[in-house]
């Protein structure tokens, strides 16, 4: 099943926006 | 979110196609400071320096949250500033998702981005017809008024 592929660290995300061209949707989200 | 709207088949392939989506902890000693998460879920669009281009707070359903992002990279692209890809987000917004709250806005911007772009006058009036006539009781109508006063 497809899925949201979530990146976990900030420095990745940011690094693959750039290499994408891409701009980021960062989730802030509490666990609890 | 993660029970209706992350796992909604529009959601994931708008998000994987257009977005790099990263999902990060709002109790993150450095990030939630740096970017003032007061509470969640704070969604956020970031440009790939960081630099946050706009943010929404609550929670969305899949019809709401697709035409919020779209808005988000709309606005990103206004401030780069690339008018002609922002006014093609905030089209996109109105076209597929009119019935989104987030269409008004987008009215709005899509208008604004045409005036500045090319100093029509007549893109301004024309955002107080249409919300006027599309969406009366939108508030984005009420910051539109002036608008109507650049008719002659």
């Amino acid at each position: 099943m497809a899925s949201i592929q979530w990146i976990e660290s900030f420095a990745e995300g940011l690094a693959q926006a750039r290499k994408e061209n891409k701009l980021v949707f960062a989730d802030f989200f509490n666990p609890n | 979110m993660d029970a209706v709207a992350y796992i909604n088949p529009a959601v994931i392939s708008f998000v994987n196609e257009n977005l790099v989506p990263l999902r990060l902890l709002a109790s993150d000693s450095v990030l939630g400071p740096r970017y003032k998460i007061k509470w969640t879920p704070s969604l956020l669009v970031l440009d790939d320096e960081g630099v946050e281009q706009s943010r929404t707070l609550g929670f969305f359903p899949p019809e709401e949250l697709i035409p919020s992002l779209f808005l988000g990279m709309g606005k990103a692209k206004f401030n780069l500033p690339n008018r002609p890809a922002a006014c093609e987000c905030f089209s996109k917004v109105v076209a597929q998702y009119p019935k989104s709250s987030f269409a008004p806005e987008a009215i709005y911007l899509n208008g604004v981005s045409s005036y500045i772009e090319f100093h029509e006058v007549a893109n301004l009036i024309g955002i107080y017809d249409r919300l006027r006539a599309e969406y009366p009781q939108s508030p984005w109508l009420i910051r539109a008024d002036p608008y109507r006063l650049l008719k002659k």
